[in-house]
């Protein structure tokens, strides 16, 4: 069987011949890596995805936390997503927005604006 | 004489007292042996009865023991007791045992009343060959059935047989790797059909098309049924072109080739499972491409429901333009594509997960 172990795994993102992905490093490795040539060695063979977004994308339910930028932004996207779609979210989400329109009201707090979706995952996703 | 009830009324020159039938055996001294039966010189078979029993039990226990494997010795023994006591003690007919792997062949020009054992011989359906697999005992052997019919339009009815000893070994269905579609399973109803089979089949080099509302698969396995699909080419089909369902499994083997759309190419429901990878019987697997051309449509290109399981790997789907939702999984199923991401598979329609289902 292919590893299942996606703790040690490796990826080549858009087709690259040059480098793949190691969530066990968290960074792109060279395919010369030692390391890497050891694993493919055991007879594991290495996944494709089309994009570094996605890959952070997969690998955010593990908390697989990657260092290389692009990939580290679709983690972070998709645990802000993850969090912005539960219902308590939602909930917290509407009372945000109830306060900032009473603060409107009482001309409050520079009377802030609601907040919108696309704010409240961004505020979320900075804190990843 | 009277055993119905465990005993036997000896023979008057054996005592005439009503023993134990097993222990009166035993205590005959009668040997068998795996090679031979011998009789010791001091022992007379004076009871019909006792005959009877010796070749029920002792028969029954080398059939058990040793598969049929020993039909020689089991011939020569039943022909020895039939002799001593002038019984018909015939056997039913066992299956024909494989000492090497065999082929069958299938042709235009032949005929299903042939042994189809060679080329002048052929048979004139797949069926028949098929039904002539079901017949043996393979013996851990491979067995070829060489299609060279054009276009199949009956559904092939995929059948058990016996003496599969490996994985990825067992019966396969071959047309024409080179150009799969000179050899076509076009049926209005299920292409091949494998309910309940116990043993392996490989279907390779042919074109699949299901029509109809009977159509549910190009390759639909049931019940626990194993088909492994290989080079082939998938055409139209109302159904699904891949479908497993109740505990059955699909896999793939290699590159192969969509030309035309189902409503789904791989759907397992009911613990059903597909392993859409380059399954080669060992490591590692090999990396495979599925080409697709045209504009194909799809309800979902991948489904799973009800506790089944679909995995793929390392597979590149290139060609075409493919619409419809990339996968669609429900009711504590998986798509599991070990890491490949959301857009995976084909499709201009995000996937969606529900009811418990899981991709990843």
């Amino acid at each position: 069987m292919p590893s299942r172990d996606v703790s040690d795994m490796y990826w080549a993102v858009a087709g690259s011949t040059t480098q793949v992905y190691s969530s066990k490093v968290g960074d792109f490795v060279p395919v010369a890596d030692a390391t890497y040539q050891a694993w493919l060695a055991k007879g594991n063979m290495t996944q494709k995805i089309d994009t570094e977004a996605n890959l952070g994308e997969v690998l955010a339910p593990y908390l697989l936390r990657p260092t290389a930028a692009n990939v580290l932004d679709g983690y972070k996207d998709k645990q802000a997503t993850d969090i912005t779609t539960a219902v308590i979210f939602k909930i917290l989400f509407n009372h945000e927005n109830r306060l900032r329109a009473i603060e409107r009201n009482l001309g409050l707090n520079g009377s802030p604006a609601d907040l919108t979706p696309g704010q409240a995952k961004a505020a979320v996703k900075a804190l990843m | 004489m009277s055993g119905t009830d465990g005993y036997i009324q000896t023979p008057p020159d054996a005592g005439g007292k009503r023993v134990d039938a097993t222990e009166a055996i035993n205590n005959a001294g009668i040997l068998v042996e795996r090679q031979r039966v011998e009789i010791p010189d001091e022992v007379q078979i004076t009871s019909e009865w006792l005959v009877r029993m010796l070749v029920e039990q002792r028969m029954q226990n080398l059939l058990l023991a040793e598969g049929f494997g020993l039909r020689d010795n089991i011939d020569g023994l039943r022909d020895e007791l039939s002799n001593i006591a002038g019984l018909d003690l015939t056997v039913p007919a066992v299956r024909e045992l494989l000492t090497e792997d065999r082929i069958y062949y299938v042709s235009s020009n032949g005929s299903d009343s042939n042994d189809g054992l060679t080329v002048n011989s052929a048979f004139l359906t797949v069926q028949a060959a098929v039904n002539a697999v079901s017949a043996l005992d393979v013996n851990g052997f491979d067995v070829t059935i060489m299609n060279g019919i054009a276009t199949t339009t009956t559904t092939v009815m995929l059948k058990s047989y016996v003496g599969q000893t490996a994985d990825f070994r067992g019966v396969m269905i071959l047309g024409d790797r080179t150009t799969p579609a000179n050899i076509a399973i076009s049926v209005n109803g299920d292409g091949v059909l494998a309910d309940a089979v116990q043993g392996n089949w490989f279907l390779d080099g042919m074109k699949f098309s299901c029509t109809g509302l009977g159509g549910e698969g190009c390759v639909h396995a049931i019940n626990g049924s194993t088909v492994y699909v290989g080079k082939v080419d998938f055409g139209a089909c109302s159904g699904s072109h891949m479908y497993a369902v109740n505990g059955a499994t699909i896999l793939t083997t290699e590159d192969y080739a969509i030309t035309a759309a189902a409503l789904r190419h791989a759907f397992a429901e009911f613990g059903g499972a597909l392993r859409l990878l380059g399954f080669s019987g060992s490591t590692p697997y090999t990396p495979m491409t599925v080409t697709m051309s045209g504009v194909q449509v799809y309800s979902s290109f991948i489904r799973s429901t009800g506790l089944s399981k679909i995995e793929s790997f390392a597979v590149t789907y290139t060609g075409g333009t493919i619409t419809g939702q990339r996968y669609l999984v429900q009711l504590n199923s998986v798509i599991d594509t070990y890491g490949g991401g959301v857009n995976y598979f084909p499709g201009d329609v995000a996937g969606a997960t529900a009811t418990g289902g899981q991709y990843g």
